[in-house]
């Protein structure tokens, strides 16, 4: 009876201490974004959409594509390029994420197209907010300052140069349950030597009594693909800003029709002086629809003969 | 303001929803009035390719043709569903929302699309192929010369004379398989029929076979005798 009583007092005692302690805290909690929110209407970070100079430091938005397939061309030298196509579907700009707001630096891009009724209500909501058309897909990109782009920016294609070197990133398709052979590498076991059952099993997986245990994350059998993989380096050969196709070399992650995410190579840095920045600008009067794809330049120099 | 500018996007996405015939016929009309000046983007044909193909529409006016045109005009759909706001601002017959609902490009299922734009860009590829060099037709059964540049090999011509056996239909990536003696011994090579590297193919001889593959020449001493 007293144990009770003592609990239901110490519990009303922690109500009232975290009552009291949470008390001053949302208070500050709620007039700290006030002050902030109307400092940021009278300074008013204004985002314009100019081109700007590119730092080293400086990183750009990424963009939104569909894996449209793999194909071969032959450059011009005769040599054969294995290609996917990429397909930047509508990509504008949905939200800018701030740093007096969101605490980051970065851009919401949205693509594709989709109806109302085929959205959740905080789905249109979101997209009524910013003001923009609803879009199939959003990622995020996080950048530096200078890179910022105003809501509905749309970017193209020609955000991105033949030539250059991007990193994308995409779900890899499911394989299921798979062995150690084929999901790690494994070598397997002997053919022959009298090994019985066991030609593609993973061997051992650990010591004797000393650790007695299999280690955790032990590479073994299991579920493979369907997980988000980033192919470095993917270089681009050639893009039609007409349609907003882009053709890299190799094989980017996912199956025909998967959304990717196209950045700017990590390592492979791209030339900064010849990127468009913060993303490339249709400029008045243009006609988009009578643009000429642009392959990249290969040089004067014929590969095969230069060989020797 | 916001909310505003949202509600024009939603209001004019519903309203538009079935304007696709008009984007149809549209861009139709602009493209005839102005060829369009590129001879290496052959899903947008030459001058006087399009003419004739606008003639042909004309005349026919049936349910065949106009679809053929509606499927030409679909990749640059495509397009203009990447910049809608752009294509209003230079054709003035498409408005800037109505393009970005309806496009004949296959919309409902992504993995569709892709597949859809796939075919369109293989059947550009070979149209340029074919309009650049004249390729003959090969079937199972010709005897024909090559002239092949290898350009691993300093880019020296090698000619060589062989028959068909086979003939993989792919798109671009189409192939064929050549037999030949060499000094006596069976030589099969597969050569990609729109290779740049194939530099002349000439139809010496018309066999007449019976079947698609001819894999049992491989168990005759000599595919030149049947």
């Amino acid at each position: 009876m007293s144990a009770a009583s003592r609990g239901i007092l110490s519990h009303l005692r922690l109500l009232s201490f975290s009552c009291r302690v949470e008390a001053p805290h949302q208070r500050s909690f709620c007039a700290l974004p006030v002050v902030g929110d109307s400092e940021i209407e009278t300074s008013s970070r204004v985002i314009e959409a100019k081109p700007g100079v590119m730092t080293p430091s400086s990183r750009r938005t990424g963009a939104i594509g569909v894996k449209c397939g793999m194909t071969a061309l032959w450059d011009k030298w005769g040599a054969r390029i294995p290609i996917s196509v990429l397909w930047l579907d509508d990509n504008i700009v949905s939200q800018v994420k701030t740093v007096e707001k969101e605490g980051i630096f970065s851009l919401q891009v949205g693509a594709g197209q989709k109806k109302e009724k085929h959205l959740t209500k905080p789905e249109v909501g979101h997209f009524r907010a910013q003001g923009v058309p609803l879009k199939r897909k959003l990622k995020e990109f996080p950048v530096t300052e200078d890179a910022l782009l105003p809501v509905g920016t749309q970017i193209t294609v020609r955000h991105f140069i033949p030539g250059q070197y991007v990193d994308v990133t995409g779900i890899t398709r499911g394989k299921g349950f798979q062995g150690g052979m084929k999901r790690w590498g494994f070598a397997g076991m002997p053919a022959s030597h009298g090994a019985s059952l066991s030609h593609r099993s993973i061997g051992s997986t650990g010591q004797r009594d000393a650790p007695g245990k299999v280690f955790k994350g032990k590479k073994m059998p299991g579920r493979m693909g369907g997980k988000q993989c980033t192919v470095k380096n993917v270089w681009i050969y050639k893009i039609d800003p007409v349609r907003n196709l882009m053709w890299v070399k190799g094989q980017v992650p996912g199956a025909e029709g998967n959304f990717v995410f196209i950045k700017d190579a990590v390592y492979k840095k791209p030339d900064i002086s010849l990127l468009p920045f913060p993303t490339h600008f249709i400029p008045e009067g243009e006609d988009t629809t009578e643009l000429e794809p642009l392959t990249v330049d290969l040089g004067e120099v014929d590969p095969f003969m230069a060989a020797d | 303001m916001l909310g505003g500018v949202s509600r024009r996007w939603v209001a004019s996405a519903v309203r538009h929803a079935g304007a696709g015939y008009r984007r149809i016929l549209a861009p139709l009309c602009s493209s005839t009035s102005s060829p369009p000046s590129s001879p290496s983007f052959v899903l947008r044909p030459p001058a006087n390719k399009l003419d004739t193909h606008g003639e042909l529409i004309i005349s026919h006016n049936g349910i065949f043709k106009p679809w053929i045109v509606a499927n030409k005009y679909s990749v640059r759909c495509m397009t203009t569903v990447g910049n809608p706001e752009v294509s209003s601002g230079q054709e003035s017959s498409v408005a800037s929302p109505e393009t970005d609902k309806p496009h004949s490009i296959k919309f409902k299922r992504l993995d569709k699309t892709a597949k859809h734009i796939m075919n369109i860009l293989d059947k550009e590829a070979v149209d340029k192929v074919q309009d650049e060099r004249d390729i003959p037709d090969i079937r199972p059964g010709y005897i024909i010369q090559l002239k092949v540049e290898v350009p691993e090999n300093k880019r020296r011509i090698s000619s060589m004379k062989g028959i068909v056996i086979a003939r993989r239909n792919a798109g671009l990536n189409t192939t064929f398989r050549l037999r030949r003696l060499v000094s006596g011994v069976g030589v099969e090579s597969v050569f990609p029929l729109y290779s740049p590297n194939i530099k002349e193919i000439k139809v010496v001889d018309k066999r007449k076979v019976r079947r698609a593959k001819l894999y049992y020449l491989r168990d005759r001493m000599n595919p030149f005798k049947k």
